[in-house]
């Protein structure tokens, strides 16, 4: 096997794991009802793209959601709860459980570099978000072309695809670094996940609080939430003049990249700092 | 010497307490022990040779490279931890099998590989058991066979032998002694020093992080000048005996073992004395029944100079 692609056999093994293990059953779980949503955004499409269907039932276009960049976001978005599910299930025993079992240093005596371990366990995460993220949503972009849109839409769109590809593996390497960091930073995988929700909520608390005193919208960059919706309207190209949300986010797409950037290389800056082949204790 | 492995005034140190200081060897192909009471700085300086610990000063190499993250140098060298990494859930077959592919083998070279380490080690019939229901002594085997079943160059062992069994402690010290003896480099690191007599007399003795000693044990014992070395001489008449050896200059002192008809010389020129003794015994006719060195071994060499050390500090 080549040295490139050793890390393949670490995520291969956890992928193994994963669906061997207690868990198999919730992340089958999470999966269908991810598809559920999906199969919503889907139906959608379906319906206005079927006349017929609309007089039947007596439904009018206008009130269902107009077919455009923003509308791909919403699947995105609708699957947040999801991600940090998945994210918790699946990541927070990657570097935990190694660091329980001693295994780092079994790791790193291995033709492996710490960066070939890190984008192995990464990759597991990956795997899933990606499943629920960019495979399923691009899915809706062909069903799109080929049910309703057609030859014009992919042409005004061609590289909507890529763009929903690129926001869903940021939303995978985001979550992927808050998770190893968590999980590099325990024994126990329970450990990282409860870190992880505490950091969630906390943060966003302190967005709240801090919004309240300093009566500004601005501070909404400080959630996390708002920073990716924002990113993902930036990224899929909406415009202020064709999104609401936009106008109401008081901050632009680059600065909710810029928090996104900054609290992703702190963790991995950790996990980093974490990854040792030998516990030093003094 | 062909040396595999060098070090070069090795230190390492956790802020400011000393692991390890000021240690230089070479190391060649053969079995090398690493010998040295609890917290002489073994594990500290094993982890240092593996690349696995990055030294606070001096250099080490492993067929001349740096070993540290170097990926080419862990290619060739298997590392026996001191404490667990498994993942016990696993069977043992399986865990080697992630192990050697994480080595690069192909999928069809591991299980073969994997089998043929489990059978060196004695667990063929556990391979599909789940590592957590090992004993302790099944356990140090898988260790044994994870640092070997990528065939290294280089094995670094540390307490390999602990937690064994009788049985398992035999197969592991014949093991260690055929690899050492097929050219590989093995540095295997105790605190029971005649374990390590069993297979070796090529030591290295650390004690409070550094290194007291380096070499054939017979020669470091040779070195230590301020202690005279003891013949042990078992025999029917031994006042004969030692009358003619008290006229022998190389002979320091003699002391009588009544109960056991022997006599316990010391001297600093053994070689002289044994040449001496030879032409004694066939002069006057005496039935040598036991003749031994109780101080030419590694646990009298490593007291003597453990002694010393504590003098120095006291």
């Amino acid at each position: 096997m080549p040295q490139w692609r050793r890390w393949v056999v670490i995520a291969r093994y956890h992928l193994r794991q994963l669906f061997a293990g207690k868990g198999r059953n919730a992340l089958i779980a999470l999966l269908v009802i991810a598809g559920a949503i999906h199969l919503v955004f889907l139906a959608i499409i379906y319906i206005l793209a079927n006349q017929d269907l609309l007089a039947l039932y007596g439904i009018r276009a206008r009130d269902l959601p107009r077919i455009n960049r923003e509308f791909f976001l919403y699947p995105l978005m609708a699957q947040g709860f999801i991600v940090g599910l998945l994210t918790l299930i699946v990541g927070s025993g990657l570097i935990a459980d190694d660091r329980r079992d001693n295994a780092i240093a079994l790791y790193l005596s291995k033709p492996l570099t710490p960066i070939e371990y890190l984008l192995g366990k990464f990759s597991v995460l990956a795997v899933f978000i990606l499943a629920v993220t960019a495979v399923p949503v691009n899915i809706l972009f062909a069903f799109e072309v080929l049910m309703h849109g057609g030859w014009a839409f992919l042409k005004a769109h061609w590289w909507l695809p890529l763009s929903i590809t690129l926001f869903s593996l940021v939303i995978a390497a985001f979550c992927g670094a808050v998770i190893l960091m968590a999980s590099s930073l325990v024994k126990r995988g329970a450990l990282a996940g409860v870190l992880v929700i505490g950091l969630f909520v906390g943060h966003n608390v302190l967005a709240g609080i801090l919004g309240d005193i300093y009566h500004t919208r601005k501070l909404m960059m400080l959630s996390l939430q708002f920073d990716f919706y924002r990113l993902g309207l930036g990224m899929l190209g909406v415009k202020a003049a064709e999104s609401a949300a936009v106008r109401h986010l008081a901050f632009t797409g680059s600065e909710a990249a810029s928090v996104i950037l900054v609290v992703t290389a702190v963790c991995l800056a950790i996990v980093w700092w974490r990854i040792r082949p030998v516990e030093v204790v003094k | 010497m062909n040396a595999s492995m060098v070090l070069d005034d090795v230190a390492k140190w956790y802020g400011e307490v000393m692991g390890i200081n000021g240690i230089s060897a070479q190391l060649g192909p053969g079995v090398i022990g690493l010998l040295g009471p609890n917290g002489a700085g073994k594990t500290t300086l094993l982890k240092v040779m593996a690349g696995l610990l990055r030294p606070s000063r001096g250099r080490v190499e492993i067929f001349g490279s740096d070993p540290r993250r170097n990926i080419e140098v862990y290619r060739r060298l298997g590392f026996c931890h001191d404490g667990d990494g498994f993942y016990d859930t696993l069977p043992a077959l399986t865990f080697l099998q992630h192990s050697l592919r994480l080595h690069g083998f192909g999928a069809r070279q591991v299980e073969p590989m994997a089998r043929e380490a489990l059978e060196l080690v004695g667990l063929t019939d556990e391979a599909h058991r789940r590592i957590g229901a090992y004993s302790k002594g099944m356990r140090q085997r898988l260790k044994l066979a994870h640092a070997i079943a990528h065939n290294p160059d280089v094995i670094l062992l540390d307490e390999p032998l602990a937690g064994t069994d009788p049985v398992g402690r035999h197969r592991t010290l014949e093991l260690i002694r055929q690899w050492g003896e097929a050219g590989r480099v093995v540095v295997i690191s105790s605190h029971i020093l005649h374990e390590i007599e069993l297979l070796t007399t090529n030591i290295m003795m650390l004690s409070h992080g550094r290194l007291l000693a380096e070499g054939d044990v017979h020669e470091v014992r040779d070195l230590l000048r301020e202690h005279p070395h003891k013949i042990y001489i078992e025999c029917p008449n031994p006042r004969v005996l030692s009358s003619r050896l008290i006229e022998l200059e190389q002979v320091q002192q003699i002391h009588f073992e009544r109960e056991r008809r022997g006599i316990l010389l010391e001297t600093f020129q053994p070689d002289l004395l044994y040449q001496q003794l030879a032409r004694i015994v066939v002069e006057e006719g005496i039935e040598i029944e036991l003749m031994t060195s109780p101080d030419d071994n590694v646990q009298a060499v490593f007291d003597y100079l453990t002694h010393g050390r504590t003098e120095e500090g006291d």
